[in-house]
């Protein structure tokens, strides 16, 4: 810096620092950490008793939510109106779209039961999976989600809350699931596809 | 002391001397307030005494240091604090005289009434959300858009929103975030829409240390908010390290709107631009300094402060820390960013003077010339004692320099906040809920420019005026006219724009100079050319002079809707809302079936317990949705303010999406929109009170009153169904009074309207709350009946249908 430029500023710091930036992007940042999905279900069964691994999520867009088959509040009508949002959105979303539900009672919740509850909500599509674990599993993912907070005697409630996932599995945004916000999910997945091409 | 303005308009006229007379008559200000001939037609009233400017008690140096007002009572924390577009301050975050965490009451504050009590009116509970820890701006059609916050003691989500219109003072229920955010920043975008980023749930516990990874308590999505039309998510704008859970940069994340239209930011020690269009974009620019360091102590953090002083440039400063729990040295380094290129790529970032004490939880307000007030405070963490820093600080851009201030008397570090005021005095208020501060209070800063030095003491400064303009609603790029006061000599423009503070900053916050020509009446004043240099609102526009002393702000509109005109009066806040004496109507849309109780809120919430036993409530203009639990009445505040006797003859409170119980043997509950709640016990038909809406299990009796059926107005006014089928009211003090008769239902609204059902199913309406036995038959029958309003009926027939009219 010039001396007399120096001592106009007394002593203060005058480092400027000019940064060049590259040219504005419009496209989204490169995601280059590993999947997180591989995390969230580590352990976890599906109704039909077989493991679930991220494969059947790579790429796809996922819809996570918290249910279990002894609820009678907010769970059937959640389960209800996510498949009736399945079912109306078009095929091209659809067709890149994994509902995954997770249950918190995995005690009760075994695969038989949770494919009887699937069953009950005329839920036969493939995409749709139902989780279950062991208990230490299944405890792992609510914590993460903090998916359960602690209720009166004993009675914890869980998340009514549905997250969209990425197909690259960042968790975009977190929902309300009782009433499910509908609208605000397809306008959300319709962006996520408009991006994508 | 008042000083008459017509007298000096002759001798303005005349050209004579001013008699010492009229001199004396001006008290506080060192030269009298002369009144001038207005030219155009926007009259500024300068003539009415300012009681904040009167009667200091001004010490000698303040002409060099400022100084400040002695300690005021505020009527609760304030946490949040607004400047609206008429004049007045808005703030809230807690309760009346509370402390707790719960941002449901409303303080108006008007500063040209004074401080003392009756410049206040407070609404307590007048929001049907919670905003503690929420974000806020004003919106283009001049509404204060509240949105996010909200606390666990109130029962409310941090997605409700709610909008305040300065123009009738009254607060309304605006459309939900997709998701909840607590300590997000909000910002007002160049389009007239508003963007919200960060925040995390409530209370979610986490850990600025971990590593770079999302987090499913943290909203790295941003939304934009269109008026109309509600919130959608930027879906492109994803970004942890601008809203991650690492460094907590998803607390209040530092943003402004850049000269280039995008949204330039500073997350803890990340710098980044977001680009708003379609379905928006991020980068990361770079690294700014470091993450919290106790050695270097960098101004990066939550707990910094930052103001966006001139266009395009912003001062970063203090800080060193996380949260208001997190240990850590305060950083007293300061640093000026430089965004006026970012549209070209370029980047500037000047390290400037450190302030002359490290301070966390400070606030930033940016004044009239051009210099930036830093006020409150701690050397560590959030300590107070010792570690607060008391004085003011004033930098200086042109120097660079931190000049020390005035020192105030109060500890304000966390949840505290400052507010440049039209009088270009500064409001110090808040810290607290939760500690180390307590602070039910305020101070006022008056920085240096108000003063002037004479023999050696100090003497309010002669001020610059502003006598009229020819519009306070201009465009982008207009001129507009402003008439100064013979003899000023005004060597700059300011405008800034109208505050919206919450946890040590303001993102809407920022001064813009104007350009200005002078005329034979004054000047001709440009206002900014586009909107990325200042988004369309509400702006203080001020006139300085030579001597660098501003004038009064007048408040202007830019690409917005007009402002109140300068000495306009404001709208008297009021709850409940007012009395409408019109009757249902006769056409009626079946709404549900199955029930055996029904409620209906002042908001329009509907709810049924059904033959099941379940709850099912109806939000306005939502579907229903049916609570877990078994319940036989229900009782509504609003919409998820729920209390209803279970199966098992407890009373529940909904709190938080979730039931507490908070009484017992029980048989029917009521509850009124001030958050009185009532209920009948099972055994003995006694009838308990309680006076506020929480989970406290704290009834009285109401005295002398056994009922069938109950139904309240608000606190101090009961109406009942007792022996006989009578009808009679209380107001829990004196002895209950009939006022009807032959009834089997009884509902009750919050704007006094009494209804009844006969029993012979006849509708009977009583149209106001007293104590007169005047009642007006309703066309129509029912079987019970509940009332949100006087011009709204939600009855059952005898199937259990639910019906509305």
């Amino acid at each position: 810096m010039h001396r007399v430029a120096k001592k106009l500023l007394g002593n203060l710091l005058t480092i400027a620092i000019t940064i060049a930036l590259a040219a504005p992007v419009g496209a989204a940042p490169v995601w280059s950490g590993a999947d997180p999905m591989r995390t969230i279900l580590k352990g976890l069964i599906d109704q039909n008793g077989r493991p679930v691994n991220d494969g059947r999520f790579a790429g796809r867009y996922v819809l996570v939510n918290f249910i279990f088959t002894g609820c009678g509040t907010t769970c059937p009508t959640q389960v209800a109106e996510l498949a009736q949002f399945e079912r109306k959105l078009p095929p091209v979303i659809r067709n890149k779209l994994t509902i995954l539900s997770i249950s918190v009672d995995p005690g009760n919740d075994k695969p038989q039961r949770l494919k009887a509850y699937a069953k009950a909500f005329g839920v036969t599509s493939k995409s749709w999976t139902f989780a279950t674990g062991r208990p230490d599993h299944v405890m792992r993912v609510v914590k993460t989600f903090a998916a359960m907070r602690p209720g009166k005697a004993g009675f914890d409630f869980h998340s009514t809350e549905v997250r969209l996932f990425d197909s690259r599995h960042r968790m975009i945004q977190r929902y309300s699931g009782a009433p499910l916000a509908s609208q605000q999910i397809r306008n959300d997945l319709e962006a996520l596809m408009e991006m994508s091409r | 002391m008042s000083f008459k303005s017509t007298v000096a308009v002759c001798l303005l006229a005349t050209g004579r001397a001013l008699p010492v007379a009229a001199m004396l008559m001006a008290g506080a200000s060192a030269v009298p307030a002369l009144a001038q001939q207005a030219v155009y037609p926007v009259v500024v009233d300068n003539s009415s005494t300012d009681p904040l400017l009167s009667n200091l008690s001004i010490p000698a140096k303040a002409a060099q240091a400022g100084m400040w007002s002695g300690v005021y009572s505020w009527p609760s924390i304030p946490i949040h604090a607004s400047l609206l577009p008429d004049g007045r301050v808005l703030t809230y975050g807690a309760p009346p005289g509370g402390t707790v965490q719960d941002g449901r009451s409303l303080v108006f504050w008007d500063p040209r009434k004074g401080i003392d009590s009756a410049s206040f009116q407070v609404l307590p509970n007048a929001q049907n959300v919670d905003s503690f820890c929420s974000s806020a701006t004003l919106l283009s059609d001049g509404k204060l858009l509240v949105s996010g916050g909200a606390s666990t003691i109130s029962g409310f989500s941090s997605r409700e929103g709610m909008v305040l219109d300065w123009r009738t003072s009254q607060p309304q229920r605006d459309y939900n975030l997709n998701a909840p955010r607590w300590y997000g920043t909000m910002t007002k975008l160049p389009d007239g829409r508003a963007i919200i980023t960060g925040g995390s749930a409530p209370y979610a516990i986490n850990d600025p240390n971990v590593p770079e990874t999302p987090l499913p308590t943290i909203s790295s999505t941003p939304e934009v908010y269109t008026p109309g039309q509600g919130w959608r998510s930027l879906v492109g704008a994803y970004s942890t390290d601008a809203f991650g859970p690492r460094s907590e940069r998803w607390w209040y994340p530092r943003q402004w709107v850049s000269p280039a239209g995008t949204l330039f930011g500073i997350s803890t020690e990340k710098i980044w631009e977001m680009r708003l269009g379609g379905n928006g974009s991020i980068r990361t620019l770079r690294d700014f300094k470091t993450r919290v360091d106790n050695n270097t102590r960098p101004n990066v953090g939550p707990t910094s402060t930052a103001v966006m002083f001139d266009t395009g440039r912003i001062l970063q400063v203090g800080g060193n820390g996380y949260n208001n729990g997190y240990q850590s040295p305060s950083s007293a380094a300061a640093t000026v960013f430089d965004i006026n290129k970012l549209g070209a790529g370029q980047l500037t970032i000047t390290e400037t003077a450190p302030m002359n004490n490290p301070r966390q939880w400070a606030n930033a307000a940016v004044l009239p010339n051009g210099r930036v007030l830093v006020t409150g405070g701690t050397r560590y963490a959030d300590e107070a004692g010792n570690n607060a820093v008391l004085s003011a600080e004033i930098w200086d851009p042109a120097s660079g320099r931190w000049t020390l201030g005035a020192s105030g008397r109060v500890y304000r570090g966390y949840h505290s906040n400052s507010l440049l005021l039209p009088n270009g005095a500064v409001l110090v208020s808040g810290g607290g809920a939760p500690g180390p501060a307590t602070n039910l209070n305020a101070e006022i800063y008056y920085p240096p420019y108000l003063f002037r030095s004479e023999n050696g003491r100090s003497v309010l400064a002669q001020r610059p005026r502003i006598i009229s303009l020819s519009t306070v609603a201009a465009n982008f790029g207009q001129n507009i006219e402003v008439q100064t006061a013979t003899g000023d000599n005004i060597i700059r423009v300011s405008l800034i724009a109208v505050g919206s503070v919450t946890h040590s900053f303001d993102s809407n916050q920022r001064r813009l100079k104007l350009s200005f020509t002078r005329t034979a009446s004054g000047i001709n004043v440009t206002m900014p050319s586009n909107p990325n240099l200042a988004p369309p609102g509400y702006y203080q526009l001020s006139t300085v002079d030579a001597a660098g002393v501003p004038s009064r702000g007048v408040i202007v509109s830019i690409g917005a809707a007009a402002p109140a005109l300068p000495g306009a009066t404001p709208a008297t806040p009021s709850v409940p809302a007012p009395v409408n004496p019109q009757l249902p109507g006769d056409a009626a849309t079946q709404i549900g079936t199955g029930a055996v109780a029904i409620a209906a809120g002042a908001d329009g919430t509907i709810a049924t317990a059904n033959v099941q036993n379940n709850i099912w409530v109806l939000p306005p203009n939502g579907r229903w949705t049916m609570l877990e639990w078994n319940f036989k009445d229900v009782a509504i505040i609003g919409e998820n303010r729920y209390y209803a006797v279970g199966t098992d003859n407890n009373v529940y409170r909904r709190d938080n999406n979730r039931w507490v119980q908070v009484a017992q043997d029980s048989r029917a509950v009521a509850a009124s929109a001030d958050g009185t709640v009532a209920h009948i016990n099972a055994s003995g038909s006694k009838v308990w009170v309680k006076s506020a809406d929480d989970n406290n299990n704290q009834w009285f009796w109401a005295p002398n009153v056994w009922a069938k059926k109950i139904a309240l107005v608000r606190k101090g006014s009961l109406y009942y169904i007792g022996g006989e089928n009578n009808v009679w009211r209380s107001d829990f003090i004196n002895g209950p009074v009939l006022v009807g008769r032959n009834a089997v239902d009884i509902a009750a609204s919050s704007d006094g309207t009494i209804t009844v059902l006969s029993t012979d199913g006849s509708i009977w309406r009583k149209q106001n709350d007293d104590n007169v036995e005047a009642w007006v038959r309703v066309s129509g029958t029912a079987t019970r009946l509940a009332t949100p309003n006087a011009g709204t009926m939600i009855y059952t027939d005898s199937s259990g249908n639910i019906y509305r009219r």
